[in-house]
């Protein structure tokens, strides 16, 4: 008691100075950990990327950036949009369970993971062959857009019983996916992957997304 | 004399190359044409309405580029040095250049280059439009150049796709020609020493000395960029395009295109509305083969979506246009408009006259009468008087500029005495029907 009353009567303006350090350097050490969990949230390790997604209209020119978004098996997810979009920046946010249990759900689909682009494509000339014998009408849109899609099954970490998809990424390209899943009912797989664009672009503009500075 | 004017028309014009066509490819054919909604074979001016939804978003900016965009393809005057970038924001994308660009795909044309249709990705986007041949793979190798999209790529078995002047590989001159007799798909029309087709990019422009001149119909638009006129790349394909199904000029399957902008409405022949059904600009078409040839698709709808989700720069100035100037003709004797009076020992000369305004280069009849005492006598096309009591075309083809053009010569004592009226007309169309859009008339007498 006496020692810390005198200890206290006692300190010099140097001391001071050095009590001030350590509290700068325990305040600095709280805000380094917390800006620390951040960073993890800001990036996080690209091996447990689950789905990559962009979408880039076909008649931009140049690469200067691509609308993307990233999801990880944590949920996390980062989303960027180019200096000539509205939404220009870098967004993030994270999906509940329930989100990740349907986004697995659609994109570990069988026919997903089985995509044929050459079987799809034959299939759509079929129809459209038949279409101009049977109706004589010819259609096209320009200018479509080109998304694509790098799935990641064995990422997903979901607390469900079934087992986790095969450790195989999947590379989606297609372009004018919404334009051929309109024209094109009959072809399931399409309509697939047109549920799955829906989905990540509902993701993209998710109502609880934050953005963030780069 | 109307070979003459037609020399007169080889002689103004360079050769010059087109583009490609909407439908044309590996499925349809790859001398598929498409033209405009309401094209039936029959020689006409087509009237294709131009709307603006009216529950568009951003549907009030849209009034003053649309407009712009329809007087631009009405006109179809080439232009050089079109690609501007000090015009909007770096970070905008220019609404009136990418209106042009689709409704260039409205009304028929394709992008001259692979484009993303191909699946190609970056750069090899850019080579001329082709089908992939019979091995079944686009073969890309951009030549000694270095240049892609230019005379010299190496394209194996790659089938053209991209109409171009037989005489010279060149996607930035205009001919006042062009038609079939001009122009060909096959590379063996090619002029020698070129290996395939050049298209209208950029790069290319430099080879030919004009630099920042890119097709509009060419895929691929830079933020912060402006390219709000047509090169001779877009005017060409669209002009063959009017030559009908004979893609013979001057004949009367030919037609002439008028966009005109209808206002607010959704029931136009194309609507433009930023419906989100696009995910960047797009526009949707379909069509119908026309019966009497199925290399000949015509549209029959067209709509043009826009995305809210960029940042969008709307010009907001009317796009100054040409000095408007009519049509004017005129025909004389010996050198006068007046009412002359001849005797047996003058000569007579008929001279017409005619500068064509800002119609140049439609497509019309001409006709050249003269009501005699003994009848009324037709120049045709054999530049020769013919007597019939029924209009006879002189020459079906482009409104040229004639300053001064001698139609006849001759010594008034082989012609009988009496009251004479002599007619110069054209038309406004190309249907071998007389309609004397624009006419003159010149008196004079004969006496002994």
């Amino acid at each position: 008691m006496r020692i810390y009353s005198k200890g206290k009567i006692d300190l010099t303006k140097q001391s001071a100075y050095l009590y001030q350090f350590f509290t700068t350097c325990y305040a600095l050490f709280l805000v380094f950990f917390s800006m620390q969990s951040f960073a993890v949230q800001e990036k996080p390790d690209p091996k447990t990327l689950v789905v990559h997604y962009t979408e880039m209209p076909s008649l931009i020119a140049g690469v200067v950036g691509v609308p993307s978004l990233r999801i990880y098996s944590n949920g996390y997810v980062q989303i960027f949009y180019p200096d000539f979009m509205r939404q220009a920046g870098h967004y993030e946010v994270t999906l509940n369970q329930t989100e990740m249990v349907q986004l697995h759900d659609l994109l570990t689909d069988e026919q997903i993971l089985a995509f044929d682009e050459g079987d799809i494509r034959n299939q759509m000339a079929v129809t459209r062959q038949s279409r101009v014998n049977t109706l004589g009408s010819l259609s096209n849109t320009s200018d479509v857009s080109d998304i694509t899609l790098d799935i990641y099954p064995g990422q997903f970490r979901l607390a469900k019983p079934e087992p986790l998809s095969q450790d195989k990424s999947v590379q989606i390209t297609w372009s004018g996916l919404k334009q051929d899943a309109q024209s094109y009912p009959e072809i399931v797989v399409l309509q697939s992957l047109r549920q799955i664009q829906q989905s990540l672009s509902a993701i993209m503009v998710h109502p609880n997304i934050q953005k963030v500075d780069q | 004399m109307w070979y003459g004017l037609i020399l007169i028309g080889l002689l103004i014009s360079q050769s010059a190359e087109s583009g490609v066509f909407e439908f044309a490819g590996d499925e349809h054919g790859a001398d598929v044409i498409a033209h405009p909604t309401g094209y039936f074979a029959n020689g006409q001016t087509l009237v294709v309405t131009v709307g603006i939804a009216p529950s568009s978003l951003h549907a009030e900016e849209m009034v003053v580029p649309v407009q712009n965009v329809i007087n631009v393809w009405n006109q179809l005057k080439p232009t050089v040095n079109n690609v501007k970038h000090n015009q909007i924001s770096s970070k905008e994308f220019d609404f009136e250049s990418v209106a042009l660009h689709e409704l260039g795909h409205c009304i028929g044309l394709a992008h001259p280059n692979l484009a993303t249709e191909s699946g190609l990705v970056g750069d090899d986007k850019d080579f001329t439009k082709s089908t992939r041949g019979a091995n079944n793979r686009f073969d890309l190798d951009e030549g000694v150049d270095g240049v892609i999209g230019s005379g010299d790529d190496l394209r194996g078995d790659d089938v053209n796709l991209h109409w171009f002047a037989k005489a010279i590989n060149n996607p930035f001159v205009l001919p006042n020609v062009i038609d079939k007799t001009t122009y060909s798909r096959d590379i063996d029309d090619l002029p020698f020493g070129d290996i395939y087709v050049a298209n209208g990019e950029r790069h290319v422009s430099d080879l030919f000395g004009v630099s920042n001149t890119e097709s509009v119909m060419q895929q691929g638009i830079f933020a912060g960029e402006t390219r709000r006129t047509l090169t001779a790349d877009d005017v060409a394909t669209m002009r063959l395009g009017m030559s009908g199904l004979d893609m013979i000029a001057g004949t009367e399957d030919d037609y002439d295109l008028t966009l005109r902008y209808v206002g607010f409405t959704e029931t136009a022949d194309i609507v433009f509305d930023f419906d989100d059904e696009a995910s960047f600009a797009a526009c949707q078409i379909r069509g119908v083969f026309l019966r009497q040839d199925k290399n000949h698709v015509t549209i029959n709808r067209a709509q043009v979506s826009f995305s809210t989700d960029f940042a969008w720069h709307f010009n907001n100035e009317i796009t100054a246009l040409p000095e408007v100037t009519d049509t004017t003709v005129s025909i004389k004797v010996n050198g006068s408009s007046e009412n002359t009076t001849l005797t047996q020992g003058d000569n007579l000369s008929l001279m017409v006259e005619l500068s064509p305004g800002t119609n140049e280069g439609k497509q019309v009849d001409y006709w050249v009468w003269v009501d005699t005492p003994v009848g009324t006598f037709w120049l045709n096309n054999q530049l020769q008087f013919v007597r019939s009591n029924l209009p006879i075309r002189a020459f079906g083809g482009p409104l040229l500029d004639l300053p001064s053009f001698q139609v006849f010569d001759s010594p008034v004592a082989n012609l009988p005495s009496g009251s004479y009226k002599a007619f110069f007309a054209v038309d406004n169309n190309l249907d071998n029907i007389i309609d004397a859009t624009f006419q003159d008339q010149v008196d004079f007498s004969i006496i002994q």
